[in-house]
């Protein structure tokens, strides 16, 4: 609904806000050291410049106010757990804000960051890898987790077929392309906070907090976002608290757009993981029982990012005993953050890889083998929720037959019998995401002007690309019985939409569909009485009636589930990719991909499509290139630019690309029988990720004359996918 | 002509007078945003590598050739833009007045999600459109190489800038004249077609020399000039800049107190075809090179160029080869010699040479191009011309490029092979080149050797192979791939070359045109 200001540009996004009188520009100052103490921070040869106006650090924090941007009681990682907006001392990882420079130009404040000197004492060699902190025992011993089913060990003495094996991921940046960026203006009492966050009522806690002054001093404004999955949250905080102390110390309007580099360096990532598994099933190839020990880079904190990495760890596949233990690990890193799919990326790597793995152990054929273990209805997932309405099998089988999945499996077998240094390979994953509705929900206000009939919301939900904004306004124009082109939504404001839940986790934009759906109703609840006195009467002229008869034509509405903390539903999809490796560089192409999914009625399939292809292409981003690269002498992030850290481009993504959705199969309980769909598409990217490791697997036996199981590491780059091939000079003949 | 103390230009149809006293520094990203208040024009990673910042921009290089292309608006330096005609979003299309054909097919083929990369990308098709008026698909997909979206996943985007494709099914091309709409200056569309006319064109190349108070920005049109000020500011620290694509890798070099903007210097933009070679201006953009390439692939020499375009192609992204020149890549790999310039690779395998212009003597002296890497101190230098040779059809060239993914990346490891045969046997020394190895390997010298004078039989080549694992010895890198990846590679690189001459094709895997949504 706004692609057209999109298409011209003139969508205003939070940076592009016009310049105030008066604006100061920002940059933070981080540290360059992984461990040690801050001895001075010398600002002398930055202040020095002409236009650069000033330093805001640890000692500037307002009187009464805390320099702690963790907003209190949202439990997020350690309870109770305090961080520093600037440090004052000591430092834990690379990175970190030290403090801001404050300058007439963007440029200028950018110039003057890299002015300042710090000095540093009791520097350490920081710890960045998460084998060394396993093996230094760095635990957070009081965020382990385990879930135990039934009795692994014991189904496992009786599995026919036992594989045991260790796979590891590693960190992914957000790398949306607006980076993040906030603007405070002071105000006559109070302070104007325009923020691209995810979570504007967090970032308000901070600001509150930050300033010492109480919730209703702080105006949250939050306008479209370029892009969140999940990169706008915990330190969106931090980037709108920076701006709001240095607008409050210096009375001026402070507009703080952090440069690529720094966002990449101070912001939380994917979190890295290893695991060590030991899996089995019967001679038929049912699985019996799985036991994994899952090791997370928790960073410097412990996360609780990793909420959903054991409940969905079983994906699309039912097996009735499991020992899963999941233990985190302190290296000197920034803290995770969540990324689109936090726990089914890393759940799809370790259960498919598992699968792949006792597949060719019990030498079936690993799409068989797949089908045989899919959830059927009923049957209970790891947290004991049976699958209801659950489509996976009937996916499954569709899916396997319009891909053409048998023959072309017979032809890649042939072309690799044909081929030595060119192969293909082709894998078929399922998988599940379970969807909640977290407290609290979405206040959605509709108001509806009398005059013309035309109609404003403002949600507390953020339109960050997923088609939140369009999705709530056709479903206002339907619920109203008015045309789309009536319906604006407007950038939300915290004091309309007060206490809402971050937007996240995929179920924002149905949920604010319903709050919206909810004020519609209160308002046409208002429209009644005149209705049945004019029931003939056009949109304008019961209105005309209802505003005479003071009637109210706006109304808020919250949608709430009842019992939150329970999974809803679950999105099941199926896909297949093809892809062909060319062993002697490592270089591949995904040439093509089969998608279905089980959205239920979706609400607006062309965004949904959209939803699917961006978090696919994601998926391969976070399993097949993007890496990120430590100093292991420093910690600090080495790969935070476009040259050295690489997200899929246009040549990337797969050359034949068809998407389905299961038609006929509403969702009942789902809001107005949809399903969620923009991250349960991110982890069939593993399918990738398993056709590559074919492909290489296939050049393995040929030179081997063994047929062995490649370990999974993802990003599976090129470079690991050569040297994976084992290929040697004595191996290359004419 | 005297030299102007301000810059002007044209954006949007508005004449733009700069006197302001901006940094040397500062972009027409900056001016653009900052300055003129337009929006629309995105900023993200500021070193040419997302395309969020595409801007359209219209200007004769030397005064007798007017183009049109799109170019990174984040490493454009705002005082090389004097004469230019600079077009944005803005001026392309709004609400008010309309949208442009192309930012209508972004919404019909819904390729917008967040909006931010969308003006971009509509900006790189604009420029692409005035460079190709009649793409194919394929030409298509081939121009958006130097544009990142994290929420699309790119297919809905492809599908509606291809939709202007010649060969797309939907058939709906664009009208030149539609897609001029709003490019011009005041007096209209007319004045561009006349400025290759009109050298009193405020739109020509005129000399500069600005006061920018801690800097002084010169823009000389002769090589006499750029002599002159060289000389005269031999004691001052000197950048000379053309497209200063460089700028995004290599950040916050200085403070400098001379700018020399190389673009308006006439003898810098030769062409000349001497039948055995083909001298090429140093100043040739790296999209002109590759457009001339494609010209002379038929004539006989040249045979070899369809291999370089192809490696072309992959070299950094099409806003950067339109902006970025020859001399400019090749100087980088002079400055940082780590740097693994496909250029450099490419050239020194076919064994192309180099002229480099003195200002202190005023001579203009011919190199190699391992002399002009390792043995000529550029400062007060100028290279001025690249001459290419013909290769004779005994020749077996190849060049490989190998990345972490599949365009916009710098070199792993690049190679180009150039094996002079007469049957399987190598008559003369092959040159085998690498980048990416380290600073100071180019040429695998025992392998060169060691295949000269031998015909290539399985045992030979896989002796060869041998030898040249042997003398590979790849830097440790801290970012990056493993030197065992990358030894590894330059073996297999150099097996797939002589394995070519057994199988002929297949030894690359060539990217097909993505099959659109529709046509499934």
């Amino acid at each position: 609904m706004t692609a057209h200001l999109q298409a011209t540009g003139e969508a205003m996004f939070t940076g592009d806000l016009p310049e105030l009188k008066r604006e100061l520009r920002a940059a933070f100052v981080l540290s360059t050291i992984g461990v040690g103490e801050i001895v001075q921070v010398d600002t002398s040869e930055a202040l020095k410049l002409p236009g650069v106006v000033g330093f805001i650090g640890a000692g500037d924090i307002p009187p009464g106010g805390e320099n702690n941007f963790i907003p209190a009681n949202y439990h997020l990682y350690e309870p109770d757990w305090k961080d520093e907006l600037f440090v004052t001392k000591d430092i834990d990882y690379a990175g970190r804000p030290i403090g801001l420079i404050l300058a007439e130009s963007q440029a200028l404040a950018e110039q003057g960051a890299r002015a300042v000197t710090v000095t540093y004492k009791n520097v350490q060699r920081p710890v960045m890898d998460l084998r060394e902190a396993i093996q230094k025992n760095m635990i957070f011993e009081k965020a382990t987790e385990q879930k135990i089913v039934g009795n692994a060990e014991a189904a496992l003495k009786e599995a026919a077929y036992v594989v045991e094996g260790e796979c590891e991921m590693g960190n992914q940046y957000y790398f949306y392309i607006e980076n993040q960026v906030a603007l405070s203006v002071p105000s006559e009492d109070g302070i104007d906070v325009y923020s691209a966050t995810q979570c504007s009522e967090m970032a308000q806690r901070s600001v509150a907090q930050l300033l010492g002054k109480p919730m209703n001093y702080c105006n949250m404004i939050v306008s479209r976002l370029g892009g969140g999955f999940g990169g706008k949250f915990l330190h969106s905080c931090a980037v709108a608290a920076a701006s709001a102390v240095a607008a409050e110390v210096t009375g001026r309007p402070v507009r703080l757009r952090v440069d690529l580099s720094t966002d990449m360096q101070f912001n939380g990532k994917r979190f890295p993981i290893v695991a060590k598994y030991k899996a089995g099933c019967d001679s038929e190839g049912k699985l019996l029982g799985v036991i994994v020990d899952i090791f997370v880079d928790a960073g410097h904190v412990a996360t609780t990012m990793t909420f959903d990495v054991i409940s969905m760890l079983d994906q699309g596949y039912y097996c009735p005993n499991w020992k899963v233990t999941m233990k985190q690990f302190k290296t000197n890193k920034v803290c995770a953050g969540p990324t689109r799919g936090p726990g089914q990326v890393p759940a799809c790597l370790m259960i498919e890889t598992i699968l792949e793995h006792l597949a060719m152990e019990a030498r079936q054929c690993p799409v068989i083998f797949r089908e045989l273990n899919l959830f059927v209805e009923g049957q209970k997932n790891l947290f004991g929720t049976p699958q209801r309405q659950c489509t996976l099998k009937k996916l499954w089988q569709r899916l396997k037959q319009m891909a053409d999945v048998q023959s072309r499996l017979d032809d890649i077998s042939k072309y690799n019998k044909d081929n030595l240094w060119r192969k293909r390979g082709l894998s078929m994953t399922a998988s599940r995401y379970d969807m909640c509705y977290y407290p609290t929900g979405f206040p959605t206000h509709v108001s509806v002007f009398a005059a013309d009939g035309t109609v404003v919301v403002i949600t507390a939900g953020v339109e960050m690309g997923q088609g939140l904004y369009m999705k709530v306004a056709q479903a206002v124009a339907y619920s109203l019985g008015v045309p789309l082109e009536f319906v604006k939504v407007r950038p939300n404001q915290n004091n309309v939409t007060p206490n809402p839940l971050w937007t996240g986790g995929s179920i924002s934009s149905e949920r604010c569909v319903a709050s919206a759906m909810i004020a519609c109703e209160k308002i046409k609840a208002q429209l009644q009485p005149f209705r049945e006195k004019q029931p003939d009467a056009d949109w304008k002229t019961l209105l005309q009636a209802a505003w005479e008869g003071n009637a109210v034509l706006s109304a808020g509405g919250t949608h709430h589930y009842d019992n939150p903390q329970v999974d809803l539903y679950a999105t099941y999809m199926a896909g297949v990719v093809e892809t062909e490796v060319d062993v002697l560089t490592g270089q591949y192409q995904v040439n093509r991909v089969d998608l279905l999914g089980d959205f239920g009625d979706s609400m607006n399939p062309t965004i949904d499509i959209g939803q699917v292809e961006g978090a696919y292409v994601m998926g391969l981003g976070a399993y097949l290139t993007e890496d990120i690269f430590f100093s292991k002498e420093t910690g600090k992030l080495l790969n935070g630019g476009t040259w050295d850290y690489k997200p899929p481009t246009t040549k990337d993504i797969p050359i034949d690309w068809r998407i389905h959705f299961l038609p006929d199969s509403p969702n009942s309980v789902g809001v107005l029988s949809s399903k969620a769909a923009g991250e349960p598409p991110i982890g069939l990217a593993m399918g990738a990720l398993l056709s590559v490791k074919k492909a290489v697997e296939s050049v393995r036996e040929d030179l081997s004359g063994k047929k062995t199981f490649l370990p999974v590491a993802a990003p599976f780059t090129v470079e690991k996918a050569q040297l994976a091939s084992g290929i040697q000079v004595n191996h290359l003949h004419v | 002509m005297d030299a102007s103390g301000h810059i002007q230009f044209y954006l949007n149809g508005q004449k733009h007078e700069v006197a302001d006293k901006f940094p040397a520094t500062t972009s027409l990203n900056d001016y653009i945003r900052e300055v003129a208040g337009l929006m629309g024009t995105k900023v993200m990673c500021k070193e040419a590598g997302c395309g969020c910042c595409a801007v359209t921009v219209t200007h004769a290089l030397n005064g007798d050739e007017v183009e049109t292309m799109s170019i990174n608006s984040c490493v454009c330096p705002l005082y090389s833009v004097d004469g230019w005609i600079i077009t944005t979003t803005e001026g392309l299309g709004s609400q008010r007045a309309g949208l442009h054909p192309i930012q209508q097919r972004i919404i019909d083929y819904n390729g917008s999600q967040c909006g931010y990369c969308t003006p971009g990308l509509v900006m790189a098709m604009y420029g692409f459109l005035h460079q190709t008026p009649t793409p194919t698909m394929k030409d298509i997909e081939g121009s958006l190489d130097g544009h990142l979206c994290r929420c699309t996943g790119y297919r809905s985007i492809l599908d509606a800038m291809k939709s202007f494709g010649v060969d797309s099914p939907s058939a709906v091309s664009i009208d030149i004249e539609d897609l001029n709409l709003n490019m011009c200056p005041s007096q209209g569309r007319e004045s561009v077609k006349k400025l290759g006319t009109s050298k009193q064109s405020d739109v020509c190349p005129r000399p500069l020399n600005i006061d920018l108070c801690q800097s002084r920005w010169f823009r000389p049109l002769k090589l006499m000039d750029l002599g002159k000020i060289l000389q005269e500011h031999q004691n001052n620290c000197v950048k000379m800049v053309f497209g200063n694509t460089a700028s995004g890798i290599f950040k916050h070099e200085g403070p400098y107190e001379v700018f020399i903007d190389l673009r308006s210097v006439e003898e810098l933009h030769v062409f000349t075809d001497n039948k055995t070679s083909l001298v090429f201006g140093a100043s040739t953009t790296i999209g002109k090179f590759r457009k001339r390439l494609i010209e002379y692939a038929e004539k006989p020499g040249f045979h070899y160029f369809p291999r370089v375009v192809r490696h072309l192609d992959v070299l950094a992204n099409v806003l950067v080869r339109n902006a970025g020149s020859m001399a400019g890549n090749l100087m980088i790999k002079h400055t940082h010699p780590w740097f693994p310039s496909d250029l450099f690779t490419i050239l020194e395998a076919i064994g192309a040479k180099v002229d480099i212009f003195d200002s202190k003597t005023g001579q203009t002296v011919s190199h190699n191009l391992m002399k002009f890497l390792s043995k000529v101190d550029m400062n007060a230098k100028v290279l001025r011309t690249i001459e290419v040779p013909s290769l004779s059809s005994q020749d077996h060239f190849r060049s490989f490029k190998i990345t972490p993914r599949w365009q916009n990346s710098h070199a792993y490891i690049n190679a180009a092979f150039k094996i002079p045969l007469s049957g399987m046997t190598v008559t003369d020394k092959p040159n085998i080149v690498f980048g990416g190895v380290s600073a100071d390997m180019v040429h695998a010298t025992e392998t060169e050797k060691y295949l000269e004078r031998r015909t290539l039989d399985d045992s030979v080549i896989n002796a060869a192979l041998k030898v040249l694992y042997e003398e590979i010895h790849p830097d440790v890198l801290e970012v990056g791939a493993s030197s065992k990846y990358r030894r590894q590679l330059c073996v297999n690189l150099l097996y797939k070359t002589l394995l070519g001459l057994y199988q002929p094709g297949a030894t690359l895997i060539i990217r097909v045109t993505n099959l659109s949504g529709k046509d499934r």
